[in-house]
């Protein structure tokens, strides 16, 4: 393989690799924005808190000496388990009672507050739980082997978690096409008020539609766990990703999410790639570019504001 | 070394807006993570240590009785008359040494401080063991470094009365930031671990450095790449992207260039993974593309053992050479998953080597630490503290005998210390004229040993003040330094031990 080819073959490997965990976050906040409206900070907690548990679980899987494949089904079950536990709670007793006692609290800037402020509270809520020392748990990702791609190593972990995004991408959609809730959660995100006129319930919908959102946070950091240095305030990076990628898919959209995470994903690897200096930079100056020519991202439609 | 958080000040421009962004989040919430190993206990007493709210209201009682009475006439006659019951209080020794040892002892960076401390109170027992100084224990007080420069400027100015001498400091822009402060308020301060090149850019009275600044550290890193391996071509860098990984790595390459002569080498490609990002994925797919026969890279604590970690998973150690500029500081973790053949820089540490410690005391020490810790020493944080704290039992020592047996004033104080010449076990520390230390730095080669549960290093080549030191005087320009260096100095560099062969 000659080494142009090399080049470009790793950087679109690596962009999809980044892009597929920055994915299932994204398309958490973007879910939970299209059914609240609520720019959900705290979205980068449960991320951290997944990659934590599941961390603790690797921890707890080479004490016990059990087999480490174990992971990979606790991990999707310690994400559910974190967002079936905590989402709710949030919703309804937080930002639900938040908006019923000051009416001005419905207003996205307030909510956008009032989640950065739980996002603060849950960051130290993470330290007094996992205290600040690292967790490691790249084990879970040398159990299954590694792919010679010429010259490149890549662990067959991180080639899986590209189909892995494809599955939740195309599961969450069919559960928003073809169940009842998904359509319900459909309708609530076009029109609440009209929605509740038609007998749905939008609370409840919007409890689901929160821990979906949550679930899918915490799965992407559980995922993400063995490749990274987990420890407790990991979810502001995150987080700030997650908003590049739904800025320039546009808020609310799902398939647009997965391809903007990609393209994030391939400008990061590019930048590492062919300019280093900018690897940093490079997905918030994809979305500079995006929102300059798109402000409402590229898919992301223009909808009139209510008074 | 925690070095230059004073990084998020000195934004480079590769970094740009969102990178600030990252800096000042992170600058002082989690960049403290330098070592691998907590010390759990040790945060509670450190906090109950810390000023209280009485004492800050006794230092404003304080003050103002003071204020007051200074105004009144008799209390100006008293003052007279007392002059020389001052001077004759100052030469009588004091019920104990009160040192003030700030690091970090909660919050993320406990696990830079959690070494250091365990490293004071055995030095500081060992001591007062031995009969203190002149008979007169040192009685330490912890003083917590977390937040932030101007939080520690604050602790500062109210410990000042309280302590005879404050020792410590681990991030650079803390370091850079009590200072100015110290010197004006008269307080002897030996910086133990901030190695900022900043440090000493103008003269101090008060202020003194054991630590060696990062520039030589890098000097070294690149003398013993070229003693080591003289056909390296291709050079390649892995950084953390803030000032202190932009400084390590120019440093180095600007060594290479020097020590080089007319060899041309090629420094690609030149990574800054976001600092604490943890995820190298894609830099290492770009270091594995580019086949370099060297990656440099000064990635520390959490970032340093992710990189290990996912090299490992990606095979990357098996293909390429790697050397950590600053590797123990992943503590006994991350010394665990070092594969074998990587350069480590002992950031003016100790590096175990296979066989047994030479050094006695080390030895002893050593014993002692596991003992009472229930680890190994590794982490060259607690090898700081210890020289920190030697220095300043030292520099009390020699004061008392220049004034003959009676206990020194601080002045006196401060003043033995320049031209102070200890044992340490990185060698001989001298303290200069212009108030920094200078001992031998290490470098070796991770190796496995059947004595130790992690790994060793084998190959190491000390480097003695002459090969790395900066010249003395303050307001140095570093690269200016590192563009006088020449290839003849490197047939000065001592050939590597090998301690398998001799088992020593």
């Amino acid at each position: 393989m000659n080494e142009a080819l090399r080049m470009v073959l790793a950087t679109v490997i690596d962009g999809a690799i980044f892009g597929a965990t920055l994915f299932l976050v994204a398309v958490g906040l973007t879910l939970i924005y299209g059914v609240l409206r609520i720019l959900n900070i705290t979205h980068g907690s449960f991320y951290a808190i997944g990659a934590l548990v599941a961390a603790s679980l690797w921890g707890a899987i080479s004490q016990l000496g059990a087999s480490p494949y174990l992971i990979y089904p606790a991990m999707l079950l310690s994400s559910l388990l974190v967002g079936v536990a905590l989402g709710p709670p949030l919703e309804r007793f937080m930002l639900r009672w938040m908006a019923s006692v000051e009416p001005l609290a419905r207003r996205e800037n307030v909510q956008l507050l009032a989640t950065y402020a739980i996002f603060l509270m849950l960051e130290n809520v993470q330290r007094l739980i996992w205290g600040t020392h690292p967790y490691y748990s790249a084990g879970a990702m040398q159990t299954v082997g590694t792919t010679q791609i010429g010259s490149l190593t890549y662990t067959n972990y991180q080639l899986l978690l590209l189909p892995l995004a494809a599955i939740v991408l195309l599961a969450l959609r069919s559960f928003l096409n073809r169940t009842v809730t998904g359509k319900f959660i459909v309708s609530v995100s076009t029109d609440p008020e009209m929605s509740q006129c038609m007998g749905i319930n939008v609370d409840r919908i919007q409890t689901i539609a929160f821990t979906i959102g949550i679930v899918l946070a915490s799965l992407g950091g559980a995922l993400a766990s063995p490749s990274i240095n987990v420890s407790s305030g990991i979810g502001a990076d995150t987080l700030v990703l997650s908003f590049a990628v739904v800025a320039v898919a546009g808020l609310g959209e799902i398939e647009g999410s997965a391809l903007a995470a990609f393209v994030i994903g391939l400008a990061h690897s590019s930048a590492v790639f062919f300019y280093p200096e900018l690897s940093a930079v490079m997905p918030y100056i994809i979305m500079l570019l995006v929102i300059m020519f798109k402000p409402y991202g590229l898919f992301g439609k223009q909808s009139e504001r209510r008074i | 070394m925690l070095r230059s958080m004073v990084s998020a000040h000195r934004t480079r421009c590769v970094s740009a807006a969102t990178n600030m962004f990252h800096a000042a989040e992170h600058a002082f919430i989690k960049p403290l993570y330098k070592g691998g190993v907590a010390a759990p206990a040790f945060t509670i007493e450190a906090r109950s240590s810390c000023i209280s709210p009485k004492q800050i209201q006794f230092h404003e009682k304080e003050e103002r009785v003071m204020s007051t009475t200074i105004l009144s006439i008799r209390t100006i006659v008293a003052a007279l008359m007392a002059i020389p019951t001052v001077a004759m209080a100052q030469g009588e020794k004091p019920k104990a040494i009160n040192v003030a040892i700030v690091d970090f002892f909660s919050g993320a960076g406990a696990i830079a401080g959690g070494p250091s401390a365990n490293m004071a109170k055995l030095t500081i027992d060992r001591i007062n063991k031995a009969g203190g100084i002149a008979g007169v224990p040192i009685k330490a007080q912890y003083v917590d470094e977390a937040g932030g420069p101007a939080a520690n400027v604050a602790k500062l100015r109210q410990i000042a009365k309280k302590v005879d001498v404050v020792v410590g400091y681990g991030s650079s822009s803390d370091c850079l930031a009590v200072a100015p402060v110290a010197e004006k308020l008269g307080v002897p301060l030996i910086a133990s671990a901030c190695d900022t090149t900043e440090l000493f850019k103008k003269p101090y009275k008060w202020i003194f450095r054991t630590q060696i600044p990062d520039v030589s550290g890098s000097v070294a890193m690149a003398m013993y790449l070229l003693k080591t391996n003289p056909n390296v071509k291709v050079v390649a860098g892995i950084n953390p992207d803030y000032s202190y990984g932009h400084d390590a790595w120019n440093y180095f390459v600007a060594a290479m260039k020097a020590l080089g002569g007319n060899v041309e080498y090629k420094f690609e490609p030149a990574l800054f993974p976001p600092l604490f990002s943890g995820q190298y994925t894609s830099h290492l797919s770009r270091l594995q593309a580019a086949k370099p026969d060297v990656v440099f890279s000064s990635l520390w604590g959490g970032d340093e053992m992710a990189a290990l970690q996912q090299g490992k998973a990606q095979g990357i150690f098996k293909q390429t050479k790697f050397m950590f500029s600053v590797g123990t500081l992943a503590g006994v973790d991350g010394l665990k998953v070092m594969p074998n053949g990587v350069i480590v820089g002992s950031d003016e540490g100790y590096l175990f080597h296979p066989g047994e410690v030479e050094n006695k005391e080390l030895r002893e020490y050593i014993d002692s630490y596991q003992k009472r810790f229930n680890e190994h020493p590794v982490s060259a944080f607690g090898y700081a503290m210890h020289r920190a704290v030697e220095a300043m039992a030292a520099g009390y020592k020699k004061a008392v005998e220049n004034n003959h047996g009676k206990w020194p004033s601080k002045e006196q104080f401060v003043n033995a210390l320049v031209g102070l010449k200890i044992d340490t076990f990185q060698g001989p520390l001298v303290i200069r004229k212009d108030h920094q230390a200078t001992f031998t730095d290490t470098v070796g080669e991770a190796v496995r040993s059947p004595e130790y549960p992690f790994a060793v290093f084998d190959k190491q080549i000390k480097f003695t003040p002459d090969l790395i030191d900066l010249p003395e005087g303050t307001g140095i320009d570093y690269m200016a330094w590192i563009k006088t260096l020449t290839p003849e100095l490197l047939k000065k560099v001592p050939e590597p031990t090998i301690y398998a062969k001799t088992g020593k």
